[in-house]
């Protein structure tokens, strides 16, 4: 095959080195990734719990407020005998409730503010998750048009090899040379054929477990961005109600109001609680599988690239050229076939 | 009432000079806090980080939830150490993933940014200091959010008499203000004066010698209602109002320049006499509005023009 026909490789030339390298660098990205979902899924049920905190709290002051309505309408002769003592009293826990609103209201806007910051940490971690796996791709589809290109070479070498034998045109000393190159070129190319295979075996090997991440924290997004809308608007909503408290805090309306709008909360609080569940499955399950799955990958790739390099003859890397090509082939019919990633 | 995105700025601008026009005394809440949390809600710090811009349909103030959204970032801010907030590059990083996250999270930094370095409004607040030890002279100030979205200092001067109180002297001149106090001004902040001036005396034991009540606010511009009787050429551009009512032993009598309230007779002390004023911020043809308004109802006002930048319809 003479050197105008060949096509060029793409991207890096690929070494044992920068191979081992590359997967020291994977495994090291996913190790990290895996410590911050760990991270992220702690802080994610630690803020649900919280906000969940926040509004019950809410709700119980509006228990209260419901007592102190009924007492204060309470028409029962010993309510009437007993509110000219009371009254005072009454009065003051009322509105101590109205200032106690505002207070619990300001730690649930505060919980909310850190929810919406961290729903946005959640969609950053899985942009870069999703740029690993589009990395991955990059180099799978590198490794296989390199793996296919080295295996074109490998068999164009041997057939100029079996060729060279019976050229009658050559004298012995030419002939010597140009077995001597190819031989060189044809065990050469054969390395290149190997590291490029291992290449993207190495990219298929990682890419489930990338896949997994990034669709973890997708998920953690979805969630904490619906759940943080949700709440958002509910807390919204009672923040109007309480602001109006205090100016017209004896006119039943206004607690009227309040109530309505407090009752919203108990959604809320019913959209926590199954937040918070869903986020200790997330860390009871999701997790250690994913810890195992990439502890896994990392251990069994380690030292497969040596052993493989070593011993490699003429009829292995003939035959793994033709397999190389073989698989070239099933990939392009797969991605014909819009084989998802 | 929510504002539509493109008017928030203006909004915000417009608020922002007609209060540094008006240039509050100290028995307003402080200018310079004031000032830092409108920044703190400009989208052209923070972006659209303190979304939705709410504000009441009766006063055009900002409302409470959206102030108070800058106060619960200021938190989360004063929380996070300054060292590790996100760099240019990995903002920048951000924003070549995705232009409004990477947006945000700039908007978030520079928020909190500013927000480390300013005080903000708060939602409710009692401070006080001694003014003097022999005979015991005290200042205390409630600031609050009213509930209406205007801007209150509830200011007291008192004279202790040595009675049961929720205001102690300690050591050399350190008052200690007891929580039951900010109860009580929650409760009664909006009493008439002549009402409030018995209640303080009586629940911190002794003589109050000025008190004086002011507003920011209402903030008047197109579209907001006003009140009964006002004519609407005042709600055709901007005006903000600063009231205060006063009442003071150095005070004889009573003074009234307060357009938008009538004169009522009260029952103080006759140690005390009121004083109540209106100044206002206003622009363009609003500034001569005002003042034939005010003339018109016996009253002389102070009406600042504020400059050209804000004329601007909102």
């Amino acid at each position: 095959m003479s050197d105008r026909n060949r096509r060029a490789y793409l991207g890096e030339q690929l070494t044992h080195a920068l191979l081992q390298r590359r997967r020291e660098e994977v495994s090291q990205r996913q190790g990290r990734a895996v410590a911050k979902v760990d991270r992220l899924l702690v802080t994610q049920q630690t803020l649900g719990e919280e906000l969940g905190d926040g509004l019950s709290s809410l709700a119980q002051t509006r228990s209260e407020l419901q007592t102190l309505e009924q007492s204060a309408s309470d028409t029962s002769l010993l309510a009437s005998l007993v509110r000219p003592f009371t009254a005072r009293r009454t009065a003051l826990a009322r509105r101590s409730v109205a200032q106690g609103l505002i207070q619990q209201y300001e730690q649930v806007s505060v919980r909310l503010r850190e929810a919406t910051a961290f729903s946005d940490e959640l969609k950053l971690t899985a942009l870069e998750l999703q740029q690993e796996v589009d990395r991955l791709h990059r180099e799978l589809g590198e490794a296989l048009h390199n793996q296919r290109e080295a295996a074109t070479r490998v068999l164009a070498m041997e057939e100029a090899l079996a060729q060279l034998a019976s050229d009658t045109e050559l004298t012995p000393e030419q002939r010597e040379r140009r077995r001597d190159r190819y031989t060189f070129d044809l065990r050469t190319e054969t390395v290149a054929l190997e590291l490029f295979a291992s290449a993207a075996e190495h990219c298929r090997t990682h890419l489930p477990a990338a896949r997994s991440l990034r669709d973890t924290v997708l998920r953690l997004h979805e969630d904490m961005a619906e759940y943080v809308l949700g709440a958002t608007h509910t807390v919204n909503a009672a923040g109007r109600r309480i602001q109006g408290l205090g100016m017209l805090a004896d006119a039943p309306i206004v607690v009227a109001e309040l109530q309505a709008s407090l009752h919203e909360l108990d959604q809320a609080m019913r959209a926590t609680a199954d937040y918070v569940e869903g986020s200790q499955a997330l860390i009871a399950e999701v997790l250690p599988e994913l810890s195992a799955r990439v502890q896994a990958q990392a251990e069994a790739t380690s030292s497969v690239l040596h052993s493989e390099l070593t011993h490699l003859d003429r009829k292995k890397s003939r035959a793994m050229a033709e397999r190389a090509l073989r698989e070239a082939a099933e990939e392009e019919i797969r991605d014909l076939l819009g084989d998802e990633s | 009432m929510k504002l539509p995105s493109q008017r928030v700025a203006p909004y915000l601008r417009a608020l922002e000079a007609s209060l540094e026009a008006l240039a509050p005394n100290d028995d307003f809440v402080p200018l310079a806090e004031g000032v830092a949390h409108l920044r703190a809600l400009s989208p052209g710090l923070g972006g659209d980080q303190l979304a939705p811009a709410e504000v009441s349909g009766r006063t055009g103030m900002p409302g409470f939830a959206w102030l108070d959204r800058a106060r619960a970032e200021q938190v989360l801010a004063m929380r996070t150490d300054p060292r590790d907030e996100a760099s240019d590059a990995e903002l920048q990083r951000a924003a070549s993933l995705d232009p409004a996250l990477g947006q945000r999270l700039r908007g978030r930094r520079d928020l909190h940014r500013h927000l480390r370095q300013h005080e903000l409004l708060p939602a409710l607040r009692l401070q006080g200091a001694v003014r003097r030890l022999e005979p015991v002279d005290v200042a205390i100030w409630y600031d609050r959010m009213a509930p209406d979205g205007r801007w209150l200092r509830l200011r007291v001067e008192l004279r202790l008499d040595g009675g049961r109180s929720p205001l102690r002297v300690h050591g050399a001149g350190r008052l200690h203000v007891d929580d039951t106090l900010q109860h009580f001004f929650t409760r009664h902040f909006a009493d008439r004066i002549d009402a409030l001036v018995p209640q303080l005396e009586a629940a911190c034991s002794g003589e109050v010698r000025r008190v004086a009540r002011s507003w920011i606010g209402p903030f008047w511009f197109p579209g907001i209602a006003l009140p009964e009787g006002v004519p609407e050429a005042l709600g055709s551009g901007l005006l903000l109002h600063a009231s205060t009512e006063v009442a003071s032993v150095d005070i004889e009598g009573e003074v009234h320049h307060d357009p938008l309230v009538r004169p009522m007779e009260e029952r103080l002390p006759p140690h005390l006499g009121v004083f109540r004023e209106r100044r206002f911020a206003a622009t363009g043809r609003v500034v001569a509005s005002t003042r034939a308004w005010a003339a018109e109802r016996g009253c002389r006002n102070v009406v600042v023009s504020v400059g050209g930048g804000v004329r601007r319809r909102l």
